[in-house]
């Protein structure tokens, strides 16, 4: 035994940790200190160890009444461990007792002496029959028989707190005691928890009094537990107990239910294409749709009572004797059963409704389909029931709080299922309409009945202590504001809803008016009819009614974004004035971090951050110093900060979804009239959406709109558990609004693209559900806290091969979903079938959100122990996906499919820039990527949004359309050159960061330049989307200025359709001057968005000012966005970048990896600190200049803005005012009046000269 | 129950996940069976979790597995609403070939 080799390895493991886990220290030294003793002449003394380490000493010197150390000392010290084989053989003569042996088992499972411990090992079989199996690298405690149990517990709990805690959670032992063993009843309430409160109460705060109350309680409940029975079995049957006593009657119902599922799954599958259509048809004809329902009703009452016959079979059998009307013992029992019967009923009363809906509007319901889950969840329910009952008192108490969860959860599921079921339905008919509210007031009801469900159990500390250890913390960014805002949000979206459904009422009341005043005898629900009094709805079609939309959804939305970025600063603000009546997971991992702030910027949060820090410990565990050093642990304001960025990111990002949506339906509704002009239209025009049958479905429904991504940010912003699987749950919300989206269009292709969808986010679920089985299979929890816990605590062993393929499936899933280099297939063909807002739905708000979701995952909780293996992947195919997306977006020739390569190629960067997280300023820069990427974004699929209702927009050349009204093209230019990352816009200065942080790590220079080289191939396609802004090409390959046309190239013309395009203000004003230009010009075919014949007798000046102002708002913001790109990208960026470093290098620690190398950090670090006080004078003052100039722009393009609306609108009343009349000599086929167009007149001019030169170039070929 | 058992339906587990798992990867002509290899995936991940929970003594597997199947649930009335779509639209369920099914080629 090397003593030297124990020092270094306590000191090597355990010298970090002293304040962090400081029984783990205690034991060890405890170990040290014997050992010590008894061995003076081999030891090193420890003063020669640091100085934390002697103080340390001296502190358990002075801590003399502490029992559980001294108790061991003394009894090892009266032993005497033996050091060699003789002195074994002597005490094998002895009586040793059996903890003695147990003890110098433990003891040399310490010092690693093997030989010493298998023959230890022997000597105990030989002697006791222990029931322990000893490996040489952990021990698993197997079958403990309840006697030995019963009497040397507190013992056994020593020595268990001798052992690694990853040793001992691997064990069932463990499990075992916790379950079965007789323990005073509060500490069976507490569950897991429980053996933490132990170590803490016995070692951590010396607390005797504590231990000898809790012994005083076992011996009060050994004396009333009743003796078990004796098993003749063989003590090494390793089968644990409680398995026994739970399926020993249960085989039969349980093959039952096997059969059962797999009768369904063969009538599903036997259910081929021909038989579905049968089946389809019966579903449609009126008697055989009752008929199924019968015959499903009828199937689950069997079920019912085949299940309640097997209870009672069960209850006959049970060895105990108790009878099945036996109440008491068996009241969880009866909890299920009403719970079922509760399920039930709620089946009848849909099924009623649904059959009153049905007689009451004329239509099919789906009540089958709808069904099917709830069955299912019944199935299962029972399932769980029959393995709940048993007669174990542990599993009895938490059969109370799992079902009263269970019922809240599977409700809450079921109706989010509902919730996108009628969100189809409604894009059939917009009677379903009705069925959405319904199922939208059940959401919010339940969801309601949650919250005070869990304000219900804050006040019983051990139920929810019970719930929270089984779900993951499900609720647990809750404090008081947030309830009281969540109740807000409750009743104002229930009574907005309200509000809705009235007014539906209202407008359908008008529709029939209409329709029985012009068309008596036509039926409802006939698509025909409703093409033939389309034009008798554009009074409730036209602006006033997306007004109201806005009225009522906007509030609502903001309250949403109120809560969810208060979640984030609640724990700040909040969390400290109510702390202490809220039960928070902080509790039980205390920390004692000391923040400083130096930094102004946060000077705010001083005050309040000291005595908040254990709440913001909430985001992770603080456990040693790996966490404190990674950004886990860290969190200081910095981080806080920078994440409550990517929150606000993604909801600044929903909401833009929301507004092109809007955007895309207000101009398909604008020009929904020149539908009828089918022979203009190309083939894949997105103007044939708006066919006569289904002109009702894309009318604006900003509920859909709002609820898909509310769903959608809802199910991942709820990411605040724990666990693993209620993670996952979160990501199918965002899944199955993703299909929704996606197959938002009528056609058919749409609907391929989401079953294709659907189908690759199967596999990608699956993926990460085999995943989660893996993680609990090594591991035995899916609450992430524990599972970091103990993979931190056994850091230095080699995983199991189970835990990394469970956390490579992780990551697989994640590259699927996030499309990756391998995977990135199904994006093109999908992106390429949407329309232009849904695909600014999937390319960059679900992107953020799976962003949002794997930071969460894969950094917050620790998982970063396996960062060896996840960035050896990582980086190899985030390199691969940026070569990829480079040279796709250099190849490509579709819109679409464009902005797929660069998305792959912008989340490869993103993912380059993940697997170096811990380096210093790669948080920093991930959002700053993220943050520039998004306002790009932004800008681009605004402005798309609004072209590609009235022009098709499937190929690249088409960017050449938007110069039909220039001011476009100034946006469109600066957002695709920052995309592209040309220097003065915002694209660089992402692309300097990320040069920044590769050349900061180990990874050095060249490795940065390469990263940079890789997006080069990508410049080409991009410039490729620049040049069309300017130059209109024909598809033979040339290209033509906008400007000027001779009359050769006129000529030229004639078979092209020139479009022609105004403001929407009031279209009947140009009504004759379009028919002079056609007299005219019989060459030149205008295309005008409004249909002429149509609009001549509508009165339409009534909604003209409104269009108008709607379009300077339009025109305001694309301004504004494109000042914030180019002037206010050097300010945000360097605020973003620069200002976080700084505070971060003042105040954070420094931080070592052993995966990194830490020499370029303290470099970093100290260049950092030497410049910090002259860049950050530096940065302030390029902030306040830059803002008074970003202020100044934006004022003057306030000002102008108005002037341009009051102008008009004063030229429109007084005078006739007509733009065409001065423009009757022109020949250029666009309108360049004003002055806003100059800036795109100076850009022309630039470019003339390539074109004058590759014209000429033609002509010379 | 014995160990047998436990170790037959481990087996049993693996097996039902590999054949979802392997036919939803590969097989794309018909949405129904589709469906149906989710679902056997799904109880493949079940049946893991319910095994280990029994095996662990832990009852918080089998909840896991509830959670699950809810899961399964509600993807599966997501599916089915999907295929009632497909129904309206294109008249079939069954695809010839899956390239022309899933290329989503404009002009």
């Amino acid at each position: 035994m090397m003593m030297s080799v124990l020092i270094k390895r306590i000191i090597k493991k355990y010298y970090k940790n002293t304040y962090e886990s400081p029984f783990m220290a205690y034991t060890l030294l405890g170990k040290f200190l014997n050992i010590l003793e008894r061995n003076p002449e081999e030891t090193q003394t420890p003063l020669n160890q640091p100085e934390e380490l002697t103080a340390f000493i001296a502190y358990l010197e002075e801590n003399d009444t502490n029992e559980a150390f001294f108790l061991d000392y003394q009894r090892s010290s009266a032993i005497g461990v033996p050091h060699t084989e003789s002195q074994i053989l002597i005490d094998k003569n002895n009586a040793l007792s059996e903890e003695d042996l147990l003890y110098l088992i433990n003891a040399y499972d310490y010092s690693q002496d093997t030989d010493m411990l298998e023959y230890a090992e022997s000597i105990a079989f030989d002697k006791f029959e222990f029931p322990w199996v000893f490996n040489s690298d952990y021990i698993v405690y197997k079958s403990l028989p309840t006697e030995i149990a019963t009497r040397n517990q507190t013992s056994i709990l020593k020595e268990l707190a001798y052992t690694d805690i990853s040793r001992l959670r691997n064990s069932t032992a463990y499990s075992f005691l916790l379950d079965d063993g007789p323990r005073p009843h509060n500490q069976i309430a507490k569950g897991r928890h429980w053996y933490l409160d132990f170590l803490q109460d016995n070692f951590v705060q010396v607390a005797p009094a504590v231990d000898k109350q809790i012994i005083e309680t076992h011996e009060d409940m050994v004396d009333n537990y009743p003796e078990p029975e004796e098993d003749n079995e063989n003590h090494m049957d390793y089968t644990p107990s409680i398995f026994k006593k739970t399926f020993n009657g249960l085989d039969w119902s349980f093959v039952f239910l096997i059969i059962w599922f797999f009768l369904l799954k063969i009538t599903i599958s036997t259910l081929d294409a021909e038989g579905f259509t049968f089946v389809y048809k019966l579903f449609f004809s009126k008697y055989w749709f009752f008929m199924l329902v019968v015959w499903f009703y009828i199937i689950q009452i069997e079920y019912w009572i085949g299940v309640l016959v097997g209870k009672i079979a069960l209850f006959d059998s049970d060895p105990d004797g108790s009878e099945w009307w036996d109440l008491e013992e068996y009241a969880p029992m009866y909890d299920v059963f009403i719970m079922y019967m509760c399920m039930f009923l709620v089946n009848w009363l849909d099924v009623v409704t649904s059959t009153y809906y049905r007689y009451l509007t004329g239509l099919r319901t789906f009540s089958i389909i709808r069904s099917i889950p709830n069955i299912r969840a019944q199935l299962y329910i029972s399932i769980y029931s029959i393995m709940k009952r048993t007669p174990n008192t542990y599993l009895n108490s938490l059969t109370h709080s799992y079902c009263s969860l269970f019922f809240v959860i599977i409700l809450y599921f079921y109706y989010a299922t509902f919730y996108f079921f009628y969100f189809i339905l409604g894009s059939f008919n917009k009677l379903y309409y009705v069925y959405f509210l319904k199922a939208t007031s059940k959401y919010l009801f339940i969801k309601g009945t949650v919250l005070s469900f869990y304000n219900f159990c804050i006040e019983y500390y051990d139920v929810m202590v019970n719930i929270e250890d089984s779900v993951g913390y499900l609720f647990l960014e809750v404090d008081p504001v947030t309830i009281v805002l969540e109740l807000f949000f409750l009743f104002s979206s229930i009574l907005g809803l309200l509000y809705s459904r009235f007014s539906y009422i209202k407008v359908n009341k008008l529709i029939d008016a209409l329709e029985k005043k012009h068309n008596p005898e036509v039926v409802f629900s006939d698509p025909t009819t409703l093409s033939a009094m389309y034009p008798y709805m554009r009074f409730y079609l036209n602006g006033a009614v997306i007004i109201e939309h806005m009225k009522r959804i906007l509030p609502i939305y903001l309250i949403f974004t109120i809560i969810y970025v208060k979640n984030c600063w609640g724990y700040l603000y909040f969390g400290h004035i109510f702390g202490k009546y809220v039960f928070t997971p902080a509790e039980l991992y205390r920390t004692d971090g000391a923040i400083r702030f130096t930094s102004d910027l946060f000077g705010y949060l001083k005050e309040n951050y000291a005595t908040t820090n254990t709440k913001i410990a909430y985001y992770g565990p603080q456990l040693n110093d790996f966490f404190e050093s990674s950004i886990t642990g860290g969190w200081d304001a910095t981080s806080v900060f920078l994440f409550f960025i990517l929150k606000s990111c993604i909801v600044i990002s929903g909401f833009w979804t929301i507004v092109i949506y809007y955007i895309y339906y207000y101009y398909s509704l604008l020009y929904a009239d020149q539908e009828k002009n089918e022979s203009a239209t190309s083939k894949y025009d997105t103007r044939r959406i708006l066919k006569p049958g289904y002109s009702v479905i894309n009318i604006p429904r900003p509920e859909f709109i709002f609820t898909l991504v509310f769903i959608a940010a809802l199910g991942v912003f709820s990411l605040s558990t724990t666990s693993v699987l209620v993670m996952i749950m979160c990501l199918e919300c965002l899944t199955l609004a993703t299909c929704y989206a996606i197959s938002n269009l009528p056609t058919v292709r749409s609907t391929d693209a989401a079953v294709k969808y659907f189908i690759i986010s199967a596999i990608a679920s699956c993926l990460l559900l085999y995943g989660a089985a893996f993680i609990y299979m090594s591991v035995g929890t899916l609450d992430l806290i524990k599972v970091s816990q103990i993979l931190v605590f056994s850091i230095d062993k080699e995983y199991s091969f189970i835990v990394i393929s469970g956390f490579l499936l992780f990551l697989l899933s994640f590259f699927i979903k996030l499309s990756a280099f391998p995977f990135f297939g199904w994006s093109l063909d999908i992106y390429s079938l949407c329309d232009i807002p849904t695909l600014f739905f999937i390319s960059v708000f679900s992107k953020f959100l799976l962003i949002f979701l794997f930071f969460k995952f894969f950094l917050l909780y620790g998982f970063a122990v396996f960062s060896s293996h996840a960035v050896a992947t990582s980086i190899v195919i985030s390199l691969l996906s940026v070569i990829c997306g480079s040279f796709g977006v250099a190849y490509v020739q579709e819109f679409r499919r464009f902005v797929a390569w660069s998305s792959i190629m912008n989340f490869g960067y993103i993912l380059l820039l993940f697997t170096l997280i811990y380096t210093n300023c790669a948080l920093e820069t991930l959002v700053t990527y993220l943050v520039n990427y998004l306002l790009v974004n932004m800008v681009l699929f605004a402005i798309l949004a609004r072209f590609s209702v009235v022009y098709t927009f499937n190929l690249l050349t088409d960017f050449s359309k938007l110069q039909l009204e220039p001011l476009y093209v100034v946006y469109a230019f600066i957002a695709l050159l920052s995309l592209a990352g040309v220097p003065p816009f915002l694209g660089f200065f992402s692309k300097v960061f990320i040069f920044n942080t590769i050349y900061v790590t180990h990874l050095g220079y060249s490795f940065a330049v390469f990263t940079m080289l890789l997006s080069v191939p990508a410049y080409y396609g991009y410039f490729k989307a620049v040049r069309n802004l300017f130059y209109l090409s024909t598809p033979d390959g040339r290209i033509f200025k906008a400007e000027f046309l001779t009359e050769s190239e006129q000529t030229e013309y004639d078979n092209m359709t020139v479009y022609f395009i105004q403001d929407p203000i009031d279209p009947s004003r140009y009504l004759k001057e379009f028919e002079i230009l056609l007299a005219n010009n019989s060459k030149l075919k205008v295309f005008s968005q409004h249909n002429l014949a149509s609009l001549a007798n509508e009165p339409v000046k009534s909604y003209g000012t409104f269009n108008y102002g709607f379009q300077c708002c339009l025109n305001f913001f694309y301004a504004f966005a494109s000042i914030c790109l180019t002037f206010g990208s050097t300010t945000s960026s360097y605020i973003i970048h620069n200002v976080f470093i700084l505070s971060k290098a003042n105040t954070s620690k420094i931080y070592l990896i052993d995966s990194y190398d830490p020499i370029h950090a303290f470099t970093f670090l100290d260049f950092i600190r030497d410049c910090s006080a002259d860049l950050g004078i530096f940065v302030m003052d390029v902030f306040i200049v830059s803002f008074c100039l970003f202020f100044c722009l934006f004022f003057l393009f306030l000002v102008l803005s108005a002037l341009k609306f009051l102008i008009d609108v004063f030229l429109h009343i007084f005078w006739d005012y007509n733009l065409l009349s001065l423009l009757a000599d022109a020949r250029i086929p666009y309108i360049a009046t004003d002055t806003q167009h100059s800036l795109y007149r100076l850009l022309l001019r630039f470019t003339s000269i390539y074109c004058d030169i590759k014209n000429y170039l033609l002509k010379k070929k | 129950m014995t160990a047998y058992s436990l170790v037959l339906i481990a087996y049993l587990s693996v097996l039902f996940f590999t054949s979802g798992f392997t036919s939803l990867v590969l097989q794309t002509c018909n949405f129904i069976q589709n469906l149906v290899n989710l679902e056997i995936c799904m109880l493949g991940i079940m049946l893991v979790f319910i095994l280990f929970s029994v095996y662990l003594n832990e009852p918080t597997g089998q909840m896991h597995a509830l959670y699950t199947i809810i899961l399964a649930a509600a993807e599966s009335c997501f599916g089915l609403a999907l295929l009632s779509i497909l129904l309206r639209r294109r008249g079939g369920i069954v695809f010839e070939d899956n390239y022309t099914f899933y290329a989503g080629q404009l002009a």
